[in-house]
């Protein structure tokens, strides 16, 4: 297999802060592959920010080797690291374009750096508007955009040095759900179109779900869990990443809407988490011969990587014995199954009780 | 008791356009020289901070040191306290040369703390952004946020013109002339009201239009 593109190998970095040593990022080992878009997931102070700094070396490594494009970054002299971060381009959650210069400027800025003669960056510059879909804002100032333009410009502006890589930090978390879907989608013909290799830092699972090939979690500076977003998402092993599931799909009703449900449906519920493609949504199948009524109550389906996934919880109305054998057919199906109880006889969700105390 | 004598002589508005040029050479040479001393210093004074592009404590003790230090001391005490530096520096203990280098030290030590102030309004992301370009230290700290902090840097201009205005009016204590020494000469010394109150009028003719300037320089730099 082709070496990674970003290789990190027991990295470790700690801030001194006023409250003391502050460990950003404690002893994180992860490789990301050429041409795939990884997430970096986590709530805020987890360390995920630090540790994108660390790809381009806006922060500098306590220990531990970080490999990036073929060059063991910590040991770079800063010409070289400068000669490094021209071929990573960066997006910020508060975009960080030069207010005192147009659009068009911004973009061509990179390009200027590398003393690419005038004429041929503002060509190159007015392509990159036109590939991000502002080719009309070229001689208006950030300060008369709107956030989701103001992303595009930076979008535009990183990408001007045709990089290798592109880090985004929290990218779209100033901007509203729609303009996010449009930032997210631009981001992926980079991805497609380009051949970039995307680092997309998040605290928000739909833009994982989204977007993202694979993912790492991030906790107090720990990669607590990384994979394809697709198990991830059908087999978390961590409680952090469940949070983050249940904020991203609403798939898990919590122990109030479970108490409402059982006013409404006071037979046997039951959680189903489908796990791979298929098998775990053919309910007539799992019912059929049988005399169970099944009734979906809750739950989404929806989809990760491009791929079927979600969740249903299910009130099972019949005999023991024949809803005994559904919840062995969905299982055997390969779905995992809570059993929740019947109102009369109600059964705890551990996996919510630990999403609860975890927190 | 004396009479005023409310007058405006014979060769006053002689005497007022010689002052007007002396006020402007002092003012000019002064806001030049000190401005960009003060620019150099009050950059540095930035990017030595804490957690700034160039780091370095001792420096930015030193150079914070400097500035708090000589900045108080009114100036009419510094303009004496330093003619002997005057005399060895430009050879000159009076006259416009010997009240033009303690003006410069003055406005570049006001200059420096107004450089850095603007410099600090400036957005961190900024410099984030330029480093991530690939762009080195000195490139991020001159190139680009010196001109992304241009309208206040504008601004801070401005009010320094009106600064180094109001010491030009102290140099006259050391027979540099300008519109102060004008005012105290024909006006307070003579009991003449009134020539003390044209040279207030063409005092506050200049702060407005060089304001009004600055204000206008600033709105258009701003973009927004």
């Amino acid at each position: 297999m082709a070496e990674p593109i970003i290789s990190f190998n027991d990295v470790s970095k700690a801030f001194t802060t006023r409250k003391g040593r502050l460990v950003a990022v404690d002893g994180v080992s992860l490789d990301i592959r050429d041409g795939e878009i990884f997430g970096v997931i986590g709530y805020s102070g987890a360390g995920k920010s630090t540790l994108v700094r660390l790809i381009n070396a806006l922060e500098t490594a306590d220990s531990g080797s970080i490999r990036v494009l073929g060059q063991e970054v910590t040991a770079l002299p800063e010409r070289e690291l400068n000669k490094l971060r021209s071929k990573i381009g960066m997006i910020f959650q508060q975009f960080n374009l030069f207010a005192s210069k147009t659009v068009l400027a911004n973009v061509a800025y990179p390009l200027k750096l590398a003393k690419t003669p005038k004429a041929e960056r503002l060509a190159k510059a007015r392509e990159l508007l036109d590939f991000v879909g502002i080719a009309d804002k070229a001689d208006a100032y950030p300060a008369q955009l709107s956030g989701g333009q103001k992303q595009r410009v930076g979008i535009a502006r990183a990408l001007a040095a045709d990089p290798r890589i592109l880090l985004a930090d929290e990218a779209t978390s100033a901007l509203d759900p729609e303009t996010t879907r449009d930032v997210l989608d631009l981001l992926r013909r980079v991805n497609k179109d380009l051949g970039v290799t995307l680092v997309l830092i998040t605290h928000a699972m739909e833009v994982v779900q989204y977007i993202c090939d694979r993912v790492a979690v991030m906790e107090d500076g720990k990669v607590v869990e990384a994979g394809q977003t697709y198990d991830v998402f059908a087999a978390p092993t961590a409680a952090t990443t469940r949070r983050f599931i249940n904020t991203a799909l609403h798939d898990r009703p919590s122990p109030d809407t479970v108490a409402r449900l059982r006013e409404s449906y006071p037979g046997r519920l039951v959680h189903v988490r489908m796990k791979d493609s298929g098998a775990g949504f053919a309910l007539s199948k799992a019912t059929s011969g049988l005399n169970v009524a099944a009734t979906i109550v809750y739950g989404a389906i929806t989809e990760v990587e491009e791929r079927p996934f979600g969740a249903v919880t299910l009130e099972l109305v019949g005999e023991d014995g024949a809803v005994g054998q559904v919840l062995e057919r969905l299982a055997a199906g390969g779905s995992h199954v809570t059993d929740l109880g019947t109102a009369a006889a109600p059964l705890e969700d551990p996996t919510w009780r630990e999403l609860v105390t975890a927190s | 008791m004396i009479p005023l004598d409310n007058k405006w002589a014979d060769g006053y508005t002689q005497e007022l356009l010689d002052s007007l040029g002396a006020t402007f050479q002092m003012v000019l040479v002064t806001l030049v020289v000190g401005g960009l001393i003060g620019l150099a210093v009050g950059t540095a004074l930035y990017a030595t901070r804490r957690q700034g592009l160039f780091a370095n404590r001792p420096v930015f003790l030193v150079l914070n040191a400097l500035v708090n230090f000589i900045r108080p001391i009114p100036f009419i005490i510094f303009i004496t306290a330093i003619s002997p530096l005057t005399i060895l520096v430009t050879g000159h203990r009076i006259g416009i040369e010997g009240a033009i280098f303690p003006m410069v030290i003055m406005c570049s030590m006001a200059t420096s703390r107004l450089v850095e102030q603007a410099l600090i309004g400036t957005d961190p992301g900024i410099v984030e952004a330029g480093r991530a370009m690939g762009a080195s230290r000195l490139h991020v700290l001159v190139r680009i946020l010196i001109p992304e902090a241009l309208a206040p840097l504008i601004l801070a201009y401005a009010f320094l013109f009106i600064s180094v205005l109001d010491l030009s009016a102290v140099a006259g204590t050391v027979g540099a002339g300008g519109l102060g020494s004008f005012a105290i000469q024909y006006g307070y010394n003579k009991y003449n009201d009134y020539v003390t109150w044209v040279a207030l009028a063409v005092i506050i003719v200049i702060v407005q239009v060089v304001q009004s300037l600055g204000n206008w320089l600033a709105r258009k730099v701003m973009h927004r």
